[in-house]
């Protein structure tokens, strides 16, 4: 399965004399089968198919390692919050985050443009472009979901 | 020599004196059932015990509890203690340097080994679980996510390059997602990957790159905040795994040994 996720445009007020740049996503659900991502800046491709990591607009990649399945009883992959003294580690499936270096794309990407486009493409295992739903279909869960994203940068 | 140090040496071919006493080892621990057995230790990390360190905190710790890199120093180092109860080889697991082999190495493809089934390609999961029984013999499905491959040295060096521990932990723990995708099959999973025998040889990658980092940062360099941590269920803290020699062992290139001989007197 390939997911394609185009994020609103943002206006950074970015210098561009910064020496790194990364993206961070956090809040990263893997509660769902292991996948990889690509990280593109202002890319204008629609068709997934056509992008790959050697496309010139891929700043970067990242993977995470699902948990896939429950195991368990009824409730035993429902997140619980840590109340007051609760010593104990959190959840198994407490969000992930991750930090993808995005210094030489984030340059190229506001050379042309003031805008900032992110397009983060998902692969699972079987790699193939999600087929159109049909009517009527259960709706599947996507491979990607987290709290959000940020970009950084550091002088 | 059972009892000295312990040298973790590269993955090499099935018939090498290293790969061939390591493989004796595994096939012991796998054809047993009880909490010495691999089918305990692999149900630790992931069903039905879920110990493994990834992404969870603690209000134990401040510094997020970062302990990804510790706990599975740990882990592995159960590993190799309950591998050298059933030998008198002082056996140590070997690495998978995914940077410089192609795809899953020989002595980990190989459908038999002398005739025998090899213990690296393959284990017959055995789980009671709320929903059913898990009986079935894990599998890969290496390289077949597209946007995926294997890291490369320049990406290893550059994390190991990295002199801040926080971010050398998340650096390595991305790789090593990256590993756990490319492999896939039960690899791409935390419930089952620790079944399959190549889950050993890729964390002892991992880990002799916290190794080298330690070599060239320190073997200290790690926040203050993380020392006292318990690493369960071993018993262990953060700080008794900071240096390997204290464990035991150590990473090597290669081990000559020298045969005994009787002392020859001078004089």
């Amino acid at each position: 399965m390939i997911e394609m996720h185009k994020l609103k445009a943002i206006k950074p007020e970015i210098e561009q004399d910064f020496k790194r740049a990364d993206l961070e996503i956090y809040g990263i659900d893997h509660f769902c089968p292991s996948y990889s991502g690509l990280i593109f800046l202002n890319c204008d491709e629609k068709d997934p198919k056509k992008l790959r990591p050697d496309h010139p607009d891929c700043a970067g990649r990242f993977s995470v390692f699902g948990h896939e399945n429950c195991t368990g009883d009824e409730g035993h992959c429902h997140m619980t919050v840590p109340q007051r003294f609760d010593t104990r580690r959190s959840h198994p499936l407490t969000k992930a985050f991750k930090r993808v270096e995005i210094t030489g794309a984030l340059k190229k990407a506001l050379k042309t443009r003031k805008t900032l486009q992110i397009t983060v493409l998902v692969a699972d295992e079987e790699g193939a472009v999600k087929p159109k739903k049909k009517k009527g279909a259960s709706k599947r869960k996507a491979l990607f979901s987290c709290e959000g994203l940020q970009v950084v940068t550091f002088a | 020599m059972a009892g000295s140090m312990r040298y973790r040496l590269r993955v090499a071919s099935p018939t090498t004196d290293h790969m061939i006493k390591f493989s004796a080892a595994m096939r012991s621990i796998q054809g047993i059932s009880d909490n010495r057995s691999y089918n305990y230790l692999a149900g630790i990390h992931g069903a039905p015990s879920h110990y493994c360190w990834h992404h969870q905190f603690s209000r134990r710790s401040d510094a997020r509890a970062q302990v990804f890199l510790p706990w599975h120093r740990a882990y592995l180092h159960a590993l190799d203690l309950a591998l050298n109860d059933f030998s008198d080889d002082n056996v140590a697991q070997p690495w998978w340097d995914w940077t410089t082999t192609a795809g899953v190495p020989e002595a980990y493809g190989a459908t038999q080994i002398d005739g025998r089934d090899n213990p690296l390609r393959r284990f017959r999961m055995n789980l009671e679980l709320p929903n059913g029984s898990l009986r079935r013999n894990t599998r890969r499905r290496p390289g077949r996510n597209p946007f995926i491959n294997l890291p490369t040295t320049t990406e290893l060096e550059s994390a190991i390059d990295d002199d801040d521990w926080s971010s050398f932990s998340d650096r390595m723990q991305g790789l090593h997602d990256d590993v756990h995708v490319w492999v896939g099959g039960d690899m791409g999973s935390t419930t089952a990957a620790a079944y399959d025998p190549i889950f050993y040889a890729h964390h002892a990658m991992v880990d002799r790159a916290w190794y080298l980092w330690q070599l060239k940062h320190g073997i200290n360099n790690i926040p203050n905040a993380l020392l006292d941590f318990v690493l369960e269920p071993f018993g262990v803290t953060v700080r008794d795994v900071l240096d390997t020699r204290t464990l035991g062992y150590e990473y090597a290139d290669q081990v000559a040994p020298a045969e005994p001989v009787s002392p020859v007197l001078v004089g």
